[in-house]
């Protein structure tokens, strides 16, 4: 399990995590949500300990991560950036590895590469973004570490090969219970993957639990009422986003269902319709609450 | 299957191991540069051996060797900078930090991988060298063979370079080398733990590498050598030694050698080790405790740990101002254009660096504060060394009861013995011209003249502004002294040592160290040294022969000349004035022998009172030479029964002839009136001395009247020739005469004479210092 408690990073002084508590568990797959600077990164680096904590905890199975090789020999980290692995061959990152992590599995490496068929003997400076991330996923699952953290993994990655590293990523997470924390802004795939998903901004975790329950915590109404309201009228909900078009009143709501139809009807609408959203929609309305948005760009 | 077979060895092996794989090209450079080290040398020499051409390795090789080393040596950086470079490259990090490793672990990989791979190559051409060097040794040394030269005349060789010469200086460069490239390797290491890019990594470590020796080659040399007549020498060599690669080197290159007190151009071996070992663990031991400390996120910071941006900067900055100001705070004080110039300088160099190293401009009034603190402590720390005279040092004298023995270098009242500067002597080991003291009563005599030197010393310091330096403060103070130098260093009885060296003491001083002079201990050492300087009679027979195949003009033979000084004065070393006398070996030996026991046998008497009847001077053929009067009896017999004396005592009529001149050089004449005189009118003893090599005697003299020239020759002239001497002593004013330079005292009892032939001379001012008098002095008889 991995668990994050009142952690906080600064870098000289800017602080990039502010008191941020996270829980994953277990064989499950966790997305990073957030604003551009909010500490996704950060919080992943933290875990695959390459950063210290300036204040709070960060364990993984109840031991801290940062110094501790036995810890960090179950996990594996794929950043955003694939510079690094330039002045190799696939075939030396997977000497390279493979004597890093004691359960690294050649077989697993090239039936992996046997899918997606990348030159095992050129540079992988020679190789395209994308294939440079595929060499690293291909890896990073190659080790059969118990986490995997994936930094914009599938970013450069095409369609049909996100859908490869996906049908992978899930396999492995059947296979022997991985535990995966992604971090992307596409949200759609992270709605396809995760299990649950935590939302940071400016350092601060928003809200952090499983998608599923998030959906459902989250609702648009949609209603006309036989008088003029406005959100001030609404006492009892909790409102993130609130407007009129015409005898339409749309608004979106945060709370159990039932709670908020029952809340609603008190206004005796005429229409009234409760809509699902998208988890696009969610990370949009939560972080408009917090000031994150484009109002105000011309 | 799993990667067990892959990862057998662990994590931090591997890591190791991949390190090393990523250097095997440079390391392969190294290798084939230190091939063209001693393996060129060992090439060159067998070359040479085989040829017949000489039996030592040629220049060039020598240098090709010397510069491939040193470009190896130097590689040492790249490979710190290889191994350690997720330190200061974003790119790197999340790899090499990601990986299972602890901190320890990686920087342990790390730090032992680049070593392996640096010194690896090394080790293994020294391997091929020692075999070599076998070969050279069994196969060679020993041996004669036959080289023709250019000019085809045939010289015989035995060979001994593999064992005398090249395995002692292989020796002492692996050896030493070993040490300098670790510590090399081990400095750019923390270097690059305390810098975050790789510019000011490279920047860092060039300056820190030049600094570190060029500061303490500044300090020592502005502000302690010749100074405080403290032998600074060995701790400036050994700090050198031990605090910088290129320091190392350096020591290296002068030679390591044993631990003696007249090594001090060389570092001992135990001390250099146990130095240099030293300091490279605490480069250790500071880098990995920065390493701990050392953040992810401080990659593309500039510097890290201000630490080592502040030694940089200070020590850039220090030997700058030494430099241009040296130690002395009165040049400071003067405050004119050149201190402000050389002060805004530095500032604008300064705020550079601190602009550089802080990518910007700001805080840039904390870098002008530091700037000045800096200096403000520096300048403090030199006015205390100036003012306490270097903390007491300066006036220090043992008492002579705690004094176990004393090593003494002085060269005499009449400047007769060799004489060492303990601080520069180049340490072949021979004690050549020092003397061992162990006798109490000469042990308080030389404390007491160095008592006396210490307190006339403290007297005009007190009166002076400025400051000067015992070796150059008598001669503009009224205290009389003589320009000796005199070398003392007392071993206590606690162990420890205490070195002092004076190139001019007081005549006080003299007098105490004339009684030293006269003592049985120090005769008899003085007698062995004489003996010393008589090197073998057949390796001097094997010179003069080699010299002889070379030149047609030399002789092969082996030849003693006895002359007297002040004929030839007059005469020039011609046949008439001068005997030659074929030296055998057993006449050689005799000499040595009867010369050894007339310096252990002669009195007080006899050396410090004028033997005025008998003065001569000998010379054996380039390799030794003295005067030698009247108390010398034994060597005055042996030169007698040789014949040696005929000429020589011959007595020589003067002719009044200008056109009848000997051999072209006559003797130009200048007398004078001279006396020792002070304030108070008292008057000292003056000792007048046939040869001046600094122009002034065991006392200065006061001229009491201006010198003239001699133009016209009188047969007052004449007799004073006869009567002046070399050497003399009186309290009474006398005249002088100078013969070609030598300056001879006439005895007061010839006055009269003297002042005759002084007021028929030419007042100087009229000429020019090279204006030549020519008059005619002939040979009448020779008998």
């Amino acid at each position: 399990m991995i668990e994050l408690k009142g952690v906080i990073k600064r870098f000289d002084d800017f602080t990039a995590l502010d008191g941020a508590d996270l829980t994953v568990e277990n064989g499950t797959a966790f997305g990073l949500l957030g604003s551009n600077g909010a500490g996704k990164s950060t919080v992943l680096r933290l875990l695959s300990g390459i950063y210290q904590a300036d204040g709070g905890t960060v364990t993984i199975d109840g031991e801290n991560v940062f110094d501790n090789g036995a810890v960090k020999s179950k996990v594996f980290f794929i950043n955003d950036e694939t510079v690094q692995f330039s002045g190799m061959t696939l075939r030396e990152m997977k000497k390279y590895y493979g004597g890093f992590y004691p359960n690294f599995s050649p077989e697993l490496f090239d039936k992996l590469n046997d899918t997606i068929k990348l030159p095992e003997n050129k540079k992988m400076d020679k190789f395209s973004k994308g294939m440079k991330r595929q060499a690293v996923v291909i890896t990073g699952l190659a080790c059969r570490t118990d986490y995997l953290f994936l930094d914009e993994a599938f970013d450069g990655l095409d369609p049909t090969m996100r859908n490869i590293v996906k049908r992978m990523l899930v396999d492995a997470m059947l296979d022997r219970k991985l535990t995966a924390v992604i971090s992307s802004h596409n949200l759609k795939e992270i709605n396809e993957i995760c299990d649950s998903a935590a939302l940071m901004h400016r350092g601060k975790v928003l809200f952090c639990r499983d998608l599923d329950s998030l959906k459902g915590s989250v609702h648009k109404v949609q209603a006309a009422f036989p008088k003029e309201y406005g959100k001030e009228d609404f006492e009892g909900l909790d409102i993130l986003h609130f407007e009129k078009n015409q005898s339409l009143t749309y608004m979106i709501v945060k709370g159990d269902e039932a709670a908020v139809t029952e809340q609603v009807k008190k206004k005796d609408p005429v229409v009234l319709d409760m809509i699902p959203l998208t988890l696009e929609e969610i990370f949009i309305y939560e972080m408009e609450e917090m000031g994150y948005d484009f109002k105000g760009i011309e | 299957m799993t990667s067990k077979a892959l990862n057998k060895y662990g994590p931090a092996v591997h890591n190791g191991f991949w390190n090393a794989r990523s250097c095997f090209k440079i390391s392969l450079v190294m290798l084939l540069l230190h091939l063209l080290g001693f393996p060129v040398v060992f090439i060159s020499t067998m070359h040479n051996i085989l040829s017949h051409t000489d039996s030592n390795p040629s220049e060039g090789a020598l240098y090709i060797a010397a510069c491939a080393t040193c470009l190896a040596g130097a590689m040492g950086v790249i490979v710190a900078l290889m191994n350690f470079r997720y330190l200061f490259s974003k790119n790197q990090v999340d790899m090499s930090l990601s990986a299972p490793l602890s901190m320890k672990q990686r920087f342990l990989s790390d730090y032992f991988s680049g070593l392996a791979s640096y010194i690896l190559p090394f080790l293994a051409v020294q391997i091929l060298s020692v075999i070599l060097l076998l070969v050279g040794i069994i196969g060679f040394d020993g041996h004669e063979f036959t080289i023709i030269e250019r000019d085809e005349w045939i010289r015989t060789y035995t060979c001994t370079i593999f064992s005398e010469v090249l395995l002692p200086a292989y020796g002492r460069l692996f050896f030493g080398g070993i040490l300098l490239m670790i510590m090399l390797y081990t400095l750019t290491v923390i270097i690059t733990v305390c810098c975050g890019t790789l510019f000011e990594t490279i920047i860092h470590t060039v300056l820190i590498n030049v600094f570190i020796p060029g500061f303490i080659v500044t300090f020592f040399m502005t502000v302690f050598i010749d100074r405080f007549a403290v032998d600074f020498v060995k701790p400036f060599l050994h700090i050198l030694s031990w605090t910088s690669p290129a320091g190392g080197l350096i020591a290296l290159g002068m030679g390591l050698g044993n631990e003696n007190i007249y090594d001090y151009g060389s570092v001992p071996i135990a001390s250099f080790a146990a130095g240099v070992i030293i300091f490279t663990a605490a480069l250790f031991a500071g880098a990995y405790f920065l390493y701990k400390r050392r953040r992810a996120e401080q990659v593309s910071k500039p510097v890290v740990f201000r630490g080592v941006y502040a030694v940089m900067i200070t020590l850039i900055l220090l030997t700058a101002e030494l430099l241009c100001f040296g130690p002395d705070m009165d040049e400071i004080k003067k405050f004119d254009k050149y201190f402000f110039g050389v002060l805004i300088c530095s500032f604008g160099i300064y705020m550079l660096f601190e602009i550089v190293s802080n990518r910007g401009f700001k805080k840039l009034w904390k870098g002008a504060v530091r700037y000045a603190v800096t200096l403000a402590v520096f300048a403090v720390c030199l006015t205390v060394i100036n003012t306490t005279r270097c903390f007491g040092m300066e006036f220090k004298v043992p008492s002579a009861d705690k004094v176990e023995k004393v090593y003494l270098s002085y060269s005499g009242v009449y400047y007769e013995y060799p004489s060492l500067d303990f601080a520069y002597y180049g340490g072949d080991g021979s004690d050549n011209g020092v003397y061992v003291i162990e006798d109490r009563n000469n042990i308080e005599n030389i404390v007491n003249a160095h008592k006396d030197m210490v307190s006339a010393y403290k007297e005009i310091i007190d009166k002076k502004t400025e400051f000067v330096s015992m070796n150059d403060v008598f001669n503009y103070a009224d205290i009389p002294y003589s320009s000796n130098m005199f070398s003392v260093c007392y071993e206590l009885k606690n162990g420890s040592r205490l070195t002092r060296h004076y190139s001019e003491i007081t005549a006080e001083a003299v007098k105490c160290l004339m009684q030293v002079e006269i003592s049985e201990e120090y005769k008899a050492q003085a007698a062995e040294m004489i003996k010393e300087q008589f090197y073998p009679y057949e390796e001097l027979c094997k010179d003069r022969a080699a010299a002889a195949e070379r030149s047609e003009d030399k002789d092969a033979n082996v030849y003693l000349f006895v002359s007297d000084p002040k004929k030839t004065a007059v005469y020039s070393y011609t046949a008439e004035v001068r005997s030659e006398t074929l030296v055998d070996e057993e006449f050689y030996y005799e000499l040595r022998d009867a010369l050894a026991k007339d310096i252990a046998d002669r009195t007080a008497e006899e050396y410090f009172t004028p033997c005025s009847d008998r003065m001569y001077y000998m010379f054996i053929s380039g390799v030794f030479y003295r005067d030698i009067d009247g108390s010398f009896t034994e060597t005055l017999k042996v030169l007698a029964s040789h014949g040696c004396l005929n000429g020589v005592d011959a007595d020589i009529d003067y002719i009044l002839d200008e056109d009848n001149y000997i051999d072209g050089t006559l003797p130009k004449l200048t007398i004078g009136l001279q006396q020792n005189m002070f304030e108070n009118g008292a008057a000292r003893a003056l000792y007048c001395q046939k040869e001046n090599i600094s122009g002034t005697d065991y006392f200065n003299y006061y001229a009491t009247a201006p010198g003239r020239y001699v133009i016209h020759y009188s047969d007052e002239l004449a007799e004073i020739f006869n009567v002046m001497q070399a050497r003399y002593i009186t309290d009474e004013p006398c005249y002088t005469i100078t013969v070609n330079g030598n300056r001879y005292t006439i005895p007061p009892e010839y006055s009269d004479i003297a002042e005759k032939v002084y007021l028929s001379g030419e007042d100087p001012s009229g000429y020019d210092e090279n204006t030549s008098f020519y008059y005619g002095v002939g040979v009448a008889a020779n008998n």
